[in-house]
């Protein structure tokens, strides 16, 4: 590829540490979080989760960071050129395999996107108090799924979720066309401290509700309460490593590109350290009080335990649409409460989508010389033609298996590969010397075996628990509806067309970047 | 009104939890504006 080409840089320290919380913090803090919190032991869950940020998510992320920096210094925006640079250009096979660092961020995006749509448009159904009237979780789930579903116009017009999509990919292709600085940075600039502000006045109103079928105290209690004897089951262990992977954006490949954009001068431990920070506090301090809490006052703890096994949307929107209807006050301050959560989604979800755009764009932009724009409106084309098959078949399945191959289990095939990379094939003595170039803080000693031994036996276990209880029933589609099998097998299709394409052209970069040096 | 509906269990769980990380965001945040660094507006690579 290309070395040493004039890269764009982040403006400030606080508006790459913002826009890095920006990737990490998205709709998983506020609605992931608490359901798994709550399924998984309450309170103990804590315990291997904070044993996970510690051995695994911040040792990765610094990793992440260190492998951005190093290939950003060669002009290598994305993986396939960063792990030809871990290997010295020595295994030609590592391009390739970063590939996944692609494909994933990719994948994601564009169904990622077409989610956070959905937080638009509850943001303007709250306002106009659209769903105001349906005021039981029934009710609420049909409004959800007619809006989710193009074919069922019992509420809405299928055309109401596809506007609210292109109103998102035209705003996140208007950001992205800005730059990295002029941009990505200014949005998280303004965007964090709103969504920050959004979160602390929910939570205080959560914190502050009358008494219903419960309290909130009893809503907390529900979350934080610790059962022993989940501490040593192995699910709970995992689904904290695994929630560590979703709240940090680990084994994506989004951290690489913004880290490409930093000076090898620029520090990356205090400044990665600081972003997690940021980041677990925004899911541990607030993302724990808002939503469980709130239906817990409403529905009551056995009713909370409904909502929360339904899912992050069952929570997030149904449960959350009847607990606005029922806030004490005038109707105009739960409309705008309402407003408040769903913009508060929205916020998070599009500082994780501009993320989860940038490798392609910066891919394009450096294997084939293409202009900012140009890439961009690729990119937003691209995501508008595939995502519209999520728009017109989410009701069989088709969004969920793209969720479990990239945004579940790939991220951990991803991070086993970067991390026998960094570790083995780069060295860790050199790797240590990499994180630590320009450093404000010595990373503790004992992370170095950490990052050499215990992170990675960590990932590999989580690799193959995950391999054999979860992807091989769902490589076999087990339980699925037998009229939905077509469906998964055409999104299957499609998401191969992508890692093809993603391979053909890191080979055509190349062939590119040689033929100009001969 | 907050009740008491939590158990001292739950509640020093939930503080001590809250309370790290808000320690590590104060500890990092103070690094950074004691440090007083920015990033390095020299880079030419």
């Amino acid at each position: 590829m290309t070395d040493f080409q004039p890269r764009e840089r982040w403006g400030t320290r606080i508006g790459l540490i913002l826009a890095m919380a920006g990737n990490a913090v998205g709709l998983g803090n506020f609605l992931r979080f608490p359901v798994q919190a709550a399924q998984n032991g309450g309170g103990t869950f804590m315990i291997p989760y904070f044993v996970s940020f510690l051995v695994l998510g911040i040792p990765l992320m610094w990793i992440e960071w260190g492998i951005g920096r190093y290939g950003g210094r060669f002009g290598h925006g994305t993986v396939p050129g960063m792990f030809d640079a871990l290997t010295d250009g020595r295994k030609k096979w590592a391009k390739y395999a970063g590939v996944l660092g692609l494909f994933m961020p990719l994948v994601v995006f564009i169904y990622y996107t077409y989610v956070v749509s959905w937080m638009l448009g509850f943001s303007f159904f709250s306002l106009t108090g659209a769903y105001f009237g349906l005021d039981d979780v029934e009710q609420m789930r049909g409004f959800l799924a007619s809006y989710q579903n193009l074919f069922d116009s019992s509420v809405h017009g299928g055309w109401v979720a596809l506007v609210f999509f292109l109103a998102t990919l035209s705003f996140l292709g208007w950001v992205l066309s800005r730059g990295i600085s002029g941009g990505i940075e200014k949005l998280a600039l303004i965007g964090m401290p709103i969504l920050f502000l959004f979160a602390f006045l929910l939570a205080a109103r959560v914190l502050t509700l009358p008494a219903a079928e419960a309290s909130p105290m009893a809503g907390l209690n529900f979350i934080w309460n610790p059962e022993w004897s989940s501490l040593t089951e192995p699910r709970v262990w995992l689904a904290a490593a695994g929630q560590m992977f979703f709240t940090l954006s680990l084994g994506m490949g989004t951290i690489h590109t913004y880290a490409s954009y930093l000076s090898e001068r620029d520090d990356i431990t205090l400044t990665g350290l600081s972003t997690g920070a940021t980041n677990e506090f925004a899911e541990v301090v607030l993302g724990g009080t808002i939503a469980i809490p709130a239906a817990v006052v409403f529905f009551g703890v056995e009713g909370a335990q409904e909502v929360a096994r339904g899912g992050p949307f069952d929570l997030g929107i149904v449960a959350m649409g009847v607990v606005f209807q029922g806030l004490p006050g005038p109707e105009l301050l739960a409309r705008l409460t309402g407003f408040l959560w769903f913009s508060l989604l929205f916020i998070a979800g599009i500082t994780s989508a501009v993320a989860q755009a940038s490798p392609a764009i910066s891919f394009l932009q450096e294997g084939f010389r293409w202009r900012r724009r140009q890439a961009v409106r690729a990119l937003m084309l691209l995501a508008l033609a595939v995502g519209m098959l999520h728009v017109v078949f989410y009701p069989t399945g088709f969004l969920d298996e793209w969720d479990y191959w990239a945004g579940t289990f790939g991220l951990v095939i991803f991070a086993a590969i970067e991390i026998t990379l960094f570790s083995f094939v780069f060295g860790i003595d050199r790797g240590w010397d990499e994180l630590h170039r320009g450093a404000d803080l010595r990373i503790p000693a004992i992370y170095k075996p950490i990052m050499k031994w215990v992170t990675p036996v960590f990932l590999y276990t989580l690799l193959v628990w995950w391999g054999l209880t979860e992807a091989v029933p769902q490589l076999l589609m087990e339980g699925k509806d037998p009229a939905d099998v077509g469906y998964l097998w055409l999104s299957r299709a499609v998401m191969m067309i992508l890692l093809v394409a993603g391979l053909v052209l890191v080979r055509a970069a190349w062939r590119r970047e040689e033929g100009n040096r001969a | 009104m907050i009740t008491g509906e939590i158990t001292s269990f739950a509640l020093g769980f939930m503080i001590v939890s809250m309370a790290s990380v808000t320690l590590l965001v104060v500890y990092c945040y103070s690094r950074i504006l004691r440090g007083g660094r920015q990033l390095d507006a020299e880079a030419d690579d």
